[in-house]
């Protein structure tokens, strides 16, 4: 009986531990955070407010391999959580980046000063963002594709926005350095509004919910206006460029494909579902890039690059229908920064393509234009 | 009799390079019926425009994997019987890692591929690559005279060429990085007219050249001191071997990606299946033997939608058999 009473008083004690892991310190400050953030699209971030703190959870998105990562951001410094919990407070300021998007987002709210390390700045497009980074003294924390564990040390991150796969995800080596970790997938959201929409998870984290909030809505404004004015064009497209003899074309479900779609055009491989690249042979493409009304690339090549340039990669490009009907519409990812820029600025890029398809005039193109 | 019967398993192979050329016109994600394959040969035209190009496409990798099969088992055949080492071949002894040293320099450096300037820098380059390691080698064959010692400095070439590729990724972009990879995975696809023209110019040479080579060979069979005795130019087959198997292997690199297994495997096969011993013969038969492996491997490829690399394909076919020659050199001492 002795015992039965023991292991019962045992398991309440570890049961009110577990309940009682955020606790209150008398002597802590409170952050007032300026705006609360409502979730509209996306899927792969939930918020819960609670007194003195607000939890962010991370997730994957059905469809794709599991994740869940979660961060306290502590508003009143009142609540100590339990030493396993991750916690964060707004004041906290320095964040290390594994992807140059989340630079993006950062940057659109104004807070790449936050940013004291990221992996591949030599990457960086954006040659401002680049530049301010280096000013800031932002270091290198991947020198060779692998995180430098003494690099991310030295940075004295106290967040490190990683990918939820790779070492990255093993928080506990950061930790207990000081240096709490947050999974990011943004680039699992099936829409182009749902990938913008975690800015304001960035916002949060950095104390910037406001300027996040509103930098969404103009965004979603501007966008969905756009869209929603489009007509049907009933145009085809098909995508991008090979490599030797493979062709990978986005799904029709992917965030870009759908963007192109809101401009009008509808997509060649509509049939194919998923929303990861699709590998085609190239011979396949040769015969439908004969009947495609456009063909829309998203590629890395010089400076200056032309349908002359284009052509000369392949002989049978000169057959297109798009290429004869100079409906190439192209985007040199060495020259604009699409793949981070883009994410958070889907309404110039909208724009682009509306402006390329002859449906708007009067605009000066940033990442797209038709090839001459 | 026995010639009669060669001349019956050459003309054999023969066919079957036919049979597989003609699978790799018509065979793809694009169906094209044998009558319009025909037709589009012969200079016509039909209703979609894509499929000339197609078919063109399908013709001109045919011809590439042709060619490049028949030069490295070429150059394979040539380099076993002057080391005296059925194990020998462009792979092993680090010639075609020279190459793609060469290679790396001007594509990692920043080269494209396709362009007028980078392409003949490539091939220069390439050519340059592996001249280097065939010389170096040769040097060193005068030290060493444990041919399995020789192969062994072969493989060390090839890591220290490794080693040095690893070292020039670091200041390499993301595309040319990427260009790198995939051209390491080996390829017959994607060549231009011109680029046809240029590797079929500089196989066709070789292959001449290496006919010059064919008394020599018969003589080295017997040794070096044996092929001397019978007024056989050592240092003027010597350098005739530096030259048309390092240019050999180095075009075919350069073009189609450093392809294994092809080189070694094709000249045993074929002393397998042919009992002549004249290397008019077996040259012919080596050069034919690897225009079919190499043609055959693609068509692997292509029936695979081109989701197995070239290399994979080859390995897969070249490394048992060369395992085989390995047990059978344990057994006894293999005869060139």
């Amino acid at each position: 009986m002795k015992k039965i009473i023991l292991f019962f008083v045992l398991i309440c004690a570890i049961i009110s531990c577990v309940e009682h892991g955020i606790q209150e310190d008398p002597h802590g400050e409170i952050v007032e955070l300026n705006d609360s953030i409502s979730i509209q699209y996306a899927e792969g971030f939930e918020v819960e407010y609670g007194e003195g703190f607000i939890k962010i959870i991370t997730r994957s998105i059905p469809g794709n391999q599991f994740f869940k990562d979660s961060i306290y951001l502590v508003t009143n410094s009142n609540f100590i959580l339990l030493p396993t919990l991750k916690r964060v407070s707004p004041s906290d300021g320095r964040i290390v980046c594994q992807s140059s998007t989340y630079l993006a987002y950062l940057c659109a709210i104004e807070q790449l000063d936050k940013v004291t390390g990221i992996c591949g700045i030599d990457y960086v497009v954006n040659d401002a963002t680049k530049e301010l980074l280096k000013s800031n003294g932002t270091s290198e924390i991947c020198p060779s594709d692998q995180i430098d564990l003494e690099a991310l040390f030295a940075s004295n991150a106290a967040l490190f926005f990683t990918y939820p796969f790779g070492s990255s995800t093993e928080a506990d080596k950061y930790s207990s350095k000081g240096i709490q970790t947050l999974l990011i997938a943004e680039y699992l959201e099936k829409t182009q509004l749902a990938r913008l929409e975690w800015i304001k998870l960035f916002g949060l984290l950095t104390g910037q919910s406001k300027k996040a909030n509103d930098y969404f809505d103009a965004v979603e404004l501007a966008y969905t206006t756009l869209r929603d004015e489009t007509p049907p064009l009933n145009k085809s497209f098909i995508m991008n460029l090979p490599f030797q003899d493979e062709w990978y074309m986005p799904s029709s479900k992917s965030v870009g494909v759908e963007l192109i779609e809101d401009a009008g055009l509808t997509y060649f491989y509509q049939a194919e579902d998923g929303t990861e690249n699709k590998l085609h042979a190239k011979e396949e493409v040769w015969n439908d890039g004969i009947e495609a009304d456009y063909w829309i690339i998203i590629a890395r090549e010089e400076p200056g690059f032309t349908l002359s340039d284009l052509c000369a990669q392949s002989p049978i490009y000169q057959a297109f229908k798009s290429v004869k009907d100079k409906h190439v519409i192209f985007c040199n990812t060495a020259e604009v920064d699409y793949f981070a820029s883009g994410v958070v600025e889907p309404h110039v890029i909208l724009k682009d393509l509306l402006f390329a398809t002859n449906q708007i005039v009067g605009h000066e193109p940033q990442y797209f234009f038709l090839l001459e | 009799m026995k010639k009669n019967r060669d001349i019956i398993k050459i003309s054999a192979i023969t066919c079957l390079i036919l049979i597989a050329f003609w699978f790799n016109l018509i065979i793809g994600e694009v169906q094209i019926a044998s009558n319009d394959v025909f037709f589009i040969l012969g200079g016509g035209t039909v209703d979609n425009p894509s499929w000339s190009y197609i078919v063109e496409s399908r013709f001109n990798r045919s011809i590439v994997a042709i060619l490049a099969g028949g030069a490295l088992g070429v150059s394979g055949l040539v380099l076993q019987v002057f080391f005296r080492n059925p194990l020998a071949g462009p792979g092993v002894l680090g010639i075609t890692s020279g190459a793609s040293f060469g290679v790396a320099v001007v594509v990692l450096g920043g080269a494209s591929m396709t362009s007028i300037g980078g392409s003949l820098g490539i091939i220069l380059a390439g050519v340059f690559g592996a001249l280097f390691v065939l010389i170096l080698l040769l040097i060193l064959a005068r030290f060493i005279r444990n041919s399995i010692t020789l192969l062994v400095t072969g493989l060390m070439f090839g890591y220290f060429t490794s080693a040095l590729i690893n070292i020039l990724y670091l200041w390499a972009n993301e595309t040319d990085t990427r260009a790198y990879i995939i051209w390491g995975l080996g390829s017959f696809e994607g060549l231009s007219n011109q680029e046809l023209v240029i590797l079929l110019t500089v196989i066709l040479s070789g292959l001449g050249l290496s006919f010059l080579l064919i008394k020599p060979l018969n003589a080295l069979v017997t040794g070096v001191e044996y092929a001397a005795s019978i007024g056989v130019n050592i240092r003027r087959t010597r350098v005739l071997i530096i030259l048309i198997t390092g240019v050999l292997a180095a075009i075919v690199t350069v073009y189609c990606g450093p392809i294994g297994f092809v080189g070694i495997a094709v000249p045993q096969l074929i002393r397998y299946l042919i009992k002549s011993t004249n290397h008019a013969v077996i040259l012919s038969a080596v050069f034919i033997g690897g225009g079919f492996l190499a043609l055959f491997s693609d068509l692997i490829v292509r029936l695979t939608s081109n989701h197995l690399p070239l290399n994979t394909v080859t390995a897969l076919i070249g490394a048992p058999i060369i395992i085989a020659v390995i047990i059978n050199l344990n057994r006894r001492h293999a005869e060139i």
